[in-house]
């Protein structure tokens, strides 16, 4: 029996506190209006989703504004929290609503949006109608409720996606003009390097046409005339006289007639000079048997310690300056050849 | 400073290389054609470096070495090279002798002056070492004594490019050791119709005994003061060079075709093999062409072709050529 009394009494405490429970769950206007005449105003929806943008429209009759300045609140910064979950993303906007060409009423919107599920009750937003004498008067607007839903989850047939991919933004034509210009100002930078050690190994000006290159006769001759005019035999040795001798004449024979001569020994020299004979009529045996004698007087000298004369010296320099005069193309060939 | 007196040194090679022509000239009396055979061979022996000869069969090649040995005053040895060949058998052995209840040393046939080693890839390593171990070292030991080998020593050793089946090719680091490589060719037309007109007529001519191992002797020391400038000495280091480094040589086409250039033994090869030649030319200098006329036959066994160059039927002449061809001659 007892015990039977204190199932009841623990029902009836425990359903106490259930129904306060559920009380507390719903949303209570607790905000009082202050006193002055009260608007209602209405949202768009009654109910939106979770992120969602609604409109909150409120109406002042044009028969209550009759021409009085309208002073609206700031909500600054924007999003200004009207309360905790909602949030309004544009202050109070000012509209006309004129219906058969006269004016119905004044409509002021604020857009408003909520980040959390709930209902909700907004608060009441004041307008104060400034008169032209200055009179005051402020005209409150009662709050609606807002219903935020979330998005239903259904857990019953839920099914994970997989990661997504890395997005990929195309790439613009700003970004490959950029590119562009980079890789064309780095191969202008190459080239420019390039040309200025090609240039300076040349011994040529940084800028403008270089001098022209001496035809194989006049650079031979030269360097010629300058052992002869030095003396140089009787400065050096043999053998460094000769080398510089017998590598004038090389190089003449490679300019001239395209011969190897660099890689060539004084028989093979010889023997490509007597091939070139029929081709060329200002080779003639005399002239390349006096060569020859002058190359086997270098290969002595070079490779043998043999120590020519002075005499011997300065007739294979002559021998060598009767060479390529005998056998430089003269300037009419030369015209003939361009033509 | 290093002192030589040319004229001098000219006169005395004068002298002293006359036997060249005699020993040509009794060559050539058995030997029809093959000139650059005879001249390489008396290169050989006048450099002391032992001679590689590869040919077709039937080329002359045995005759060409026994020909030598006769106009030497000589002793010659062949030895056919086969795959049950033992070491032994080259060398010599120890017997044991019941009558002196001692062993007693039998020398080989490798205790001559001429070896012709006749194809000497049908051997195994093993003998072919063995040979090798005799042409480096110029003695051979047996049992607990050495025995030195008697001067001139010189080995020829054939190869025949085809049947390479059942062979055993010559690894890089022993064919090194042959001073030069010989490609015997085949003769021309006019050389072969007195080929046959001489083995025809029933009497085959020999050769007279010209020499004897005392003169080769004298003349090895005479190659050895054939004067060789610092000139020429740079241009055998640049053309053996050009063989590990082509690319420096503006030859950048032969890397991707060299496997591995000659060795320092090519460019000593080489010096000493352009005396030879500029003995036999009867000049006691050497030029820039003694050189060229002996670096095919001392650089081609040398140079290891990769297997691109294989592929594209390069052989090592090729590369020579083109070495030849961009180094800047003295």
């Amino acid at each position: 029996m007892m015990k039977g009394f204190i199932l009841q009494c623990f029902f009836f405490v425990w359903m106490v506190l259930a129904s306060c429970v559920s009380r507390a769950q719903q949303v209570a206007d607790t905000r009082e209006l202050p006193s002055g005449p009260v608007q209602e105003s209405v949202l768009e929806k009654d109910s939106i989703l979770i992120g969602d943008q609604i409109w909150w429209d409120m109406t002042l009759p044009a028969g209550i504004w009759n021409g009085r300045q309208i002073e609206i609140p700031v909500f600054s910064p924007l999003p200004y929290k009207l309360t905790e979950q909602v949030e309004a993303l544009s202050g109070v906007l000012l509209d006309s609503v004129i219906r058969k060409k006269h004016l119905e009423s004044i409509r002021a919107r604020i857009l408003l949006t909520s980040f959390d599920s709930g209902s909700y009750q907004l608060p009441p937003v004041p307008l104060c109608l400034v008169g032209q004498d200055g009179t005051r008067d402020t005209i409150w607007f009662k709050g609606p409720l807002l219903t935020v839903n979330t998005i239903p989850v259904d857990t019953t047939s839920f099914e994970p996606y997989g990661l997504k991919p890395q997005m990929r933004y195309p790439i613009t034509k700003g970004e490959i003009l950029t590119l562009a210009g980079i890789v064309v100002l780095l191969a202008a930078l190459v080239f420019l390097v390039n040309m200025i050690i090609r240039r300076r190994r040349n011994h040529l000006p940084l800028f403008g046409p270089g001098r022209p290159k001496d035809p194989p006769h006049i650079a031979a001759l030269k360097v010629l005339e300058d052992i002869r005019t030095r003396e140089l035999w009787k400065k050096q040795k043999a053998k460094p006289y000769y080398t510089l001798l017998t590598d004038t004449i090389r190089v003449y024979l490679r300019d001239r007639w395209r011969i190897q001569a660099m890689e060539k020994t004084s028989t093979q020299m010889m023997a490509a000079l007597h091939q070139m004979e029929s081709e060329d009529p200002l080779l003639t045996d005399k002239i390349i048997g006096e060569l020859g004698e002058m190359l086997s007087k270098g290969d002595l000298a070079k490779f043998a310690k043999y120590t020519p004369s002075d005499s011997e010296n300065e007739e294979s320099v002559r021998q060598a300056i009767r060479f390529v005069t005998e056998t430089a193309p003269d300037e009419e060939e030369k015209e003939e050849k361009i033509r | 400073m290093e002192t030589v007196n040319i004229k001098e040194l000219n006169e005395r090679i004068q002298r002293e290389s006359a036997f060249v022509d005699i020993m040509t000239l009794e060559m050539s009396k058995v030997i029809v054609g093959q000139k650059q055979l005879v001249e390489n061979l008396l290169i050989g022996l006048l450099a002391n470096g032992h001679i590689l000869l590869e040919g077709v069969p039937g080329l002359a090649k045995t005759l060409a070495i026994r020909t030598l040995a006769s106009v030497v005053d000589a002793k010659f040895s062949r030895i056919q090279f086969t795959p049950d060949l033992l070491p032994a058998d080259l060398l010599g052995t120890l017997i044991y002798s019941q009558r002196t209840e001692e062993f007693h040393v039998k020398k080989g046939p490798l205790f001559a002056n001429f070896i012709l080693a006749d194809e000497i890839n049908r051997s195994p390593a093993k003998v072919q070492s063995a040979l090798l171990e005799a042409m480096q070292e110029r003695q051979i030991t047996i049992g607990e004594h050495t025995f030195p080998l008697p001067e001139p020593f010189l080995v020829l050793a054939t190869q025949n490019p085809i049947e390479q089946e059942g062979t055993y090719p010559l690894p890089e680091a022993q064919v090194d050791r042959f001073m030069l490589k010989v490609i015997v060719d085949y003769p021309k037309k006019e050389e072969e119709k007195l080929i046959i007109r001489m083995n025809n007529s029933g009497e085959f001519p020999t050769a007279a005994q010209v020499l004897k191992p005392a003169d080769i002797r004298k003349a090895r020391e005479v190659v050895r003061e054939v004067y060789m400038d610092e000139k020429i000495e740079r241009y055998i280091v640049d053309l053996v060079y050009a063989t590990r480094k082509p690319e420096d040589y503006h030859l950048p086409d032969l890397k991707s075709l060299i496997a591995y250039g000659a060795s320092p033994r090519a460019s000593i090869s080489l010096a000493i093999a352009s005396k030879a030649y500029a003995f036999i030319r009867r000049r006691g200098y050497v030029i820039p062409e003694d050189v060229r006329a002996v670096a095919y036959e001392v650089l081609r066994h040398r140079i290891g072709l990769t297997y691109e160059a294989e592929a594209e039927n390069i052989i090592t002449e090729n590369i020579i050529t083109s070495i030849i061809n961009a180094v800047e001659v003295p």
